[in-house]
């Protein structure tokens, strides 16, 4: 199978957007209680990471419940292991399924990641070497969690800090075409987020501008994005001392940076509106700085329609 | 290539220091490699704080911290559901301390009852809809939420001093027996320290034990022991979901 010589497949047809074509934000707990307020808060959608609420029962759910009659609601996956050598866990699928049926998300996403192996869950989002061997598994993988969800899969790019180096004589497939082909094979959609191609660009030396001109955008159903920090990590003599000293943390922890802003402009200028989410997890801001990078996003967006 | 990759970088993600990842070649993937180990490493560490927040605040965060990150690398989590994280933490503390472990046990009572399945609890109406007479016959279905917690460190005024006050120190638990029922009354949690022979009583009771059989096991235990008054508890704080002949 060659992969690199034959170009990412292209569209049947536009990927189905299943979210309003708007900004959203990330739901997290210190900001529920003003979601179940009568003067809730004025936000297109509303993301939550699926795992959290994998739960029997009580107040967290509940809550979850009452919110998502009143928003649409996107569950975002971190646990499936798309990338997982060992396969799907089959409890996890049919625990997932019982809180889909429950909640009736009008979409669901995880990773291009795998999260540990089989019994043993590492609680990050972890490389993947791209290669045809792992496109095949995660192919099978997104397959089979489709089927078993009952659902169709947006795919998200991930955010990197190493490179691996394959062995000699296995080729490296680049991102954005592994992502277009896993796309055509399974007809799962994809989730693009531009704060990742930031961060894994930085991090593994790579034009971001030429990876978004590369990525399949014709299967992208949703954008996220999110704040990320500088961290000198780890310095250590030798020549690629600047390259690997600092190191950009996709933590979800402060307002999107300028850059991200202005891909996310270009993205969107080629593809008209999508659902485009801002993610924030560490250092919890109140909830009217959330929604005003909310209203920032949702500015462009209006644009973009203007322009149209 | 990618299963033995998997295992491998598992194996490093886990280990207390550095181990060599054959993809992360050179030194620049050898200090990546790091910022991954970090991760993971504290991610589930902190997983363990936020479950165990009484309990960290008993131990001091340098030895938390080192008993977290030793659980993590040795016992980490078999399934993405960081909810269902740290059952066995408090078993992981006994040998380093035994108070800290009870506040762990009853941290971790919890964080189940919390998340336990809803069900309606079960009214006196209900119940007064059986024959008096058939009383000693009753079996109860337990609300999901409802356990005891049987403690050997008198623990529970200590986690109701954290709950109310974050910042007040808290000193080492008695070593005193101290048994807790643990329940879910409408949003809330509620930790009930049980008179003796109560706990013996409810036990049976949430073992689906007839009432007879109940009222004997903590009779046993304390002669002088309540029964009406302990199963109006029980009404009231909604511990019981359901009850038949």
């Amino acid at each position: 199978m060659d992969i690199t010589a034959s170009p990412a497949a292209s569209p049947a047809g536009a990927a189905a957007v299943t979210l309003p074509r708007q900004a959203g934000i990330g739901l997290r707990h210190p900001h529920v209680p003003a979601f179940l307020a009568d003067d809730r808060p004025d936000v297109a959608w509303l993301e939550v990471h699926s795992e959290t609420y994998l739960v029997d029962g009580g107040p967290r759910l509940a809550a979850l419940e009452a919110i998502r009659e009143q928003y649409p609601l996107s569950c975002h996956g971190v646990g499936l292991s798309l990338g997982g050598a060992g396969g799907l866990d089959a409890r996890h699928l049919a625990n997932l399924r019982r809180l889909y049926d429950r909640l009736q998300p009008r979409q669901i996403s995880d990773h291009l990641a795998w999260t540990g192996t089989p019994g043993v869950y590492l609680n990050d989002l972890l490389p993947l070497p791209l290669t045809a061997e792992t496109l095949a598994v995660v192919t099978a993988n997104v397959t089979r969690a489709q089927e078993a969800l009952g659902r169709r899969l947006l795919v998200e790019n991930p955010s990197l800090y190493m490179p691996l180096t394959l062995p000699p004589g296995v080729e490296a497939i680049p991102e954005p075409r592994f992502l277009g082909e896993l796309a055509a094979r399974t007809g799962c959609g994809l989730l693009l987020d531009v704060n990742n191609v930031v961060v894994c660009a930085h991090n593994l030396g790579f034009d971001p501008a030429a990876y978004l001109a590369d990525f399949p955008l014709w299967a992208v159903g949703e954008i996220h994005v999110a704040g990320h920090r500088r961290e000198a990590f780890a310095p250590w003599v030798g020549p690629d001392a600047d390259a690997g000293g600092v190191v950009l943390i996709d933590d979800h922890g402060s307002r999107v940076s300028d850059g991200v802003w202005d891909l996310l402009a270009g993205v969107l200028a080629r593809t008209g509106p999508l659902p485009v989410l801002v993610e924030w997890d560490m250092d919890l801001p109140p909830l009217e700085v959330l929604l005003a990078e909310a209203a920032r996003a949702q500015g462009l967006l209006d644009r973009m329609a203007r322009h149209a | 290539m990618l299963e033995a990759f998997q295992a491998q970088m598992r194996r490093a993600l886990l280990a207390p220091v550095g181990a060599d990842v054959d993809l992360a070649a050179g030194p620049v993937a050898a200090a990546r490699l790091k910022i991954y180990r970090a991760n993971v490493q504290q991610s589930l560490a902190e997983a363990l704080a936020a479950a165990f927040p009484v309990t960290l605040r008993l131990m001091g965060l340098p030895a938390f911290r080192a008993a977290a990150l030793d659980f993590a690398r040795g016992h980490p989590p078999d399934r993405p559901q960081l909810a269902a994280y740290g059952g066995g933490f408090p078993t992981a503390l006994l040998p380093l301390d035994a108070g800290a472990a009870d506040m762990a046990r009853l941290e971790w009572a919890v964080m189940e009852a919390y998340f336990a399945a809803d069900a309606p609890a079960l009214t006196a109406e209900r119940l007064a809809a059986f024959p008096p007479g058939d009383y000693a016959q009753l079996r109860f279905t337990p609300h999901p939420a409802a356990r005891i917690v049987w403690l050997s460190h008198a623990v529970l005024s200590l986690w109701r001093r954290a709950q109310e006050d974050e910042v007040a120190a808290l000193s080492p638990p008695d070593a005193e027996a101290e048994e807790v029922l643990v329940l879910r009354p409408a949003d809330g949690i509620a930790c009930i320290s049980l008179p003796p022979g109560a706990a013996a009583a409810i036990q049976s009771l949430l073992d689906s034990e007839p009432l007879a059989a109940a009222a004997a096991a903590g009779l046993a235990v304390d002669p002088g022991l309540d029964l009406q008054d302990m199963l109006h508890m029980l009404l009231a704080q909604g511990a019981l979901a359901g009850a038949a002949l």
